[in-house]
């Protein structure tokens, strides 16, 4: 009796057979199911600066990605029409330097490649064909020059609104011979424009700190101040803002004596006007910038301590800005001084008027 | 390992040997077959210095029709030769014109989707083997004075190429590179390897239209309105209309005269940049805010005008793409915008605001 040992089949070799033979199958399928190859059309676009109506020397785009091989000498663009604006008609200028073309990336859409060579000028106008020297493209890339034009006419947009007005971009080998050729399409409108408008309205804002500034005891060595109260100003004027400030008496006066504590006698817009009660009696206003740096009018541009300017009972000039202002500030320090024969009292007081307004 | 274990092992190589040889065998006879005998299959009896172009026989009978290397393919009672033929009609005689290929009928040859440079065609096999081979005559004049011939990459040219119908595309295909506004005529004929080629069957029509482009605009004046300092104001929509039969869609571009809102009686600028209005102290500019279509695109909008909220994209005197149809015609593809603008609390104060927005389109073709 013969014993046979019949093995496992062997599933690895099994696989690299069958895969040998999937792989031949493919090597040969294209021998054997051939297949064509499709070709890709010439594409092209015409995108004009504007599509209003009657419009003059309006200006362009063209883009064209070839898909012929030749050596491009030229590229004739036919507007449409027949070269004589009319109601679906482009003019077209037949004065050759009135055509102007670049590559200028502004003004060519994203991407593209500028045309190489394209000639400065239109080299042939003919009806509504422009000739415009050209280099040499390669397949499959997309090219665009913009173009503007001059002079009387230019390229005149058609008259009436239409759409679909047809047009060609064709290139041709130096010699004439055509290469590629797209038909496009644009359109024309009675207006291609939106007019904005917005407002901005007047805006003004003034605030003070404080309400009341505390002068303490005076003395008749020196001065003493009451703490710098500060006022904010916000204002879109056009020319700014200015600040005003009066006192109701020109003074500090004790009505239980009758006694005063006079400011000397205004001086309008001067450093004059400014006392230091270092070595007088009085009674002042001492003006500083802060914020934005408003402008401190001199009459009261104290040195920040001991002196500052005689008040008034009329608006007089503090502090101003001449351009719109977004919370500046300034501050205000009331000082003082008695003389040697003020009468005492408690009471001595004054009111101060504060105010603000922007300049329209 | 055991005697009979071995010798099973061995019988098994030897069959997988058989196994690739056989393969190689017959990928080598089919290489030889189709690369260096093209005619290896199908041809006439023939010798080195002979060849049976036709022949017919009598009533008498036949015998040795085929040895190792010929054969004979005759018929009996046929006409020898000639055409017989009225108006309408006409018949073949003899053995190439019993044998021929069938007349394909006239293909389908419409324009589906309003093409302005190409057509769609689907063959009809008429009945003939899968290894028939057809060629396309095409002309825009009804062949009256032009006749070309659809080439194997579907553009059109002068020699006629011949194909099987799958090459072709049995599904159908479409002839590119064609005249747009022009009607053309197409006509097919056949061939298999042992007959002759086929008269052109009858003919189909279609024709191709223009380029179209129409474009609108819903409004040509936009009031943004008062411009409250940190508040972000925005105008009514704009609704852009556009549609065209462009091969690679269109596309809707916005540009301004003064980057901005210009007060020409103040000369103040509320200056417009690509930003989230809500984060800045002042700012202009356009949003899209949505697209659609009646069919093709679809419509999109393009950065940075597609954002939402208080976000808007700049307006300056450079063309920029707004909205675009995805590369594909499209019918009443319409973009809608706003503008937003805000003023900060040192905008000058003013009434005269303004600027001008010009809208413009183009489409691929």
């Amino acid at each position: 009796m013969v014993n046979l040992s019949i093995t496992k089949l062997n599933k690895q070799k099994l696989f690299n057979s069958l895969s040998v033979l999937i792989l031949l199958a493919g090597m040969l399928e294209p021998f054997i199911f051939p297949v064509k190859t499709d070709a890709t059309a010439t594409t092209g676009f015409f995108r004009p600066d504007r599509m209003v109506v009657s419009l003059n020397d309006s200006g362009g785009v063209i883009c064209l990605t070839p898909q012929t091989t030749g050596t491009e000498g030229k590229v004739v663009v036919t507007f449409p029409g027949n070269g004589t604006q009319g109601s679906a008609s482009y003019g077209v200028d037949t004065t050759v330097g009135h055509w102007t073309t670049d590559t200028t990336a502004t003004n060519l859409p994203q991407g593209v490649t500028g045309w190489p060579s394209i000639g400065a000028n239109a080299t042939s106008v003919s009806g509504a064909a422009v000739t415009i020297a050209s280099g040499d493209l390669t397949v499959n890339t997309q090219y665009c020059f913009h173009f503007t034009t001059s002079g009387a006419n230019g390229l005149q947009t058609p008259t009436g609104a239409n759409s679909s007005l047809t047009g060609t971009i064709q290139t041709q080998t130096a010699g004439g011979a055509a290469i590629d050729t797209v038909n496009f399409a644009t359109a024309s409108l009675s207006n291609d424009q939106i007019a904005v408008t917005a407002t901005v309205p007047s805006t003004f804002s003034f605030s003070l700190g404080s309400n009341t500034a505390a002068i303490g005891t005076i003395n008749t060595t020196g001065a003493t101040s009451a703490t710098a109260i500060t006022a904010t100003v916000s204002t879109n004027a056009n020319n700014g803002w200015i600040a005003w400030a009066k006192s109701a008496n020109a003074a500090l006066n004790s009505a239980s004596t009758g006694d005063t504590i006079p400011s000397a006698a205004y001086v309008n817009n001067n450093s004059s006007n400014i006392v230091n009660l270092s070595s007088a009696a009085g009674y002042v206003l001492d003006v500083q910038t802060g914020t934005n740096s408003p402008t401190i009018a001199t009459s009261y541009a104290g040195n920040g301590s001991t002196s500052g300017g005689n008040f008034d009972t009329h608006f007089e000039q503090l502090a101003s800005q001449t351009a719109p202002a977004s919370g500046s500030t300034f501050t205000m320090a009331v000082r003082a001084r008695a003389s040697a024969t003020n009468k005492a009292a408690t009471d001595y007081s004054d009111t101060v008027t504060v105010n603000a307004a922007g300049q329209f | 390992m055991s005697k009979h274990k071995l010798k099973y092992q061995n019988i098994k190589k030897c069959i997988n040997k058989l196994v690739i040889y056989n393969l190689a065998l017959v990928i080598n006879l089919f290489v030889y077959s189709f690369i260096f005998l093209p005619n290896a299959l199908g041809s006439e009896p023939s010798s080195t210095n002979f060849k049976i172009e036709s022949y017919s026989f009598g009533g008498g009978g036949m015998s040795g029709g085929s040895s190792t290397n010929f054969k004979l393919n005759g018929v009996l009672g046929e006409v020898e030769s000639g055409q017989i033929s009225s108006t309408n009609f006409k018949s073949g005689n003899g053995l190439s014109f019993l044998q021929t290929v069938n007349v394909p009928p006239a293909p389908t040859f419409t324009n589906p989707s309003n093409y302005y440079n190409k057509l769609s065609i689907t063959l009809n096999n008429g009945g003939n083997p899968t290894d028939t081979k057809f060629a396309i005559a095409i002309s825009p004049d009804a062949f009256v004075s032009t006749t070309k011939y659809v080439q194997s990459d579907d553009t059109i040219g002068s020699s006629a190429v011949w194909q099987t119908n799958t090459v072709w595309g049995s599904s159908g295909f479409t002839i590119i590179g064609l005249t747009p506004g022009t009607t053309y005529t197409v006509k097919v004929s056949a061939m298999q390897g042992n007959f002759t080629q086929s008269a052109y069957g009858p003919t189909a029509s279609a024709a191709t239209i223009n380029p179209t482009l129409s474009f609108s605009l819903s409004t040509n004046s936009l009031n943004i309105g008062t411009l409250t300092p940190g508040t972000v104001v925005s105008s009514s929509t704009v609704t852009t209309t556009i549609s065209t039969n462009g091969t690679g869609g269109a596309g809707i571009y916005a540009y301004d005269n003064n980057s901005g809102l210009l007060s020409n009686s103040t000369g103040s600028t509320i200056t417009s940049s690509t930003s989230n209005l809500g984060s800045v102290t002042s700012g202009y500019g356009l949003q899209g805010t949505s697209v659609t279509q009646s069919s093709g695109g679809p419509m999109e909008i393009d950065s940075p005008f597609n954002v939402s909220s208080n976000n808007v994209g700049i307006l300056n005197t450079t063309k920029q793409l707004v909205f675009d149809s995805t590369n594909a015609p499209v019918t009443s593809g319409q973009g809608v915008f706003v503008l937003k603008a805000e003023a900060s609390s040192t905008t000058k104060e003013a009434t005269d605001y303004a600027d001008t927005l010009t809208i413009i389109a183009a489409a691929t073709f």
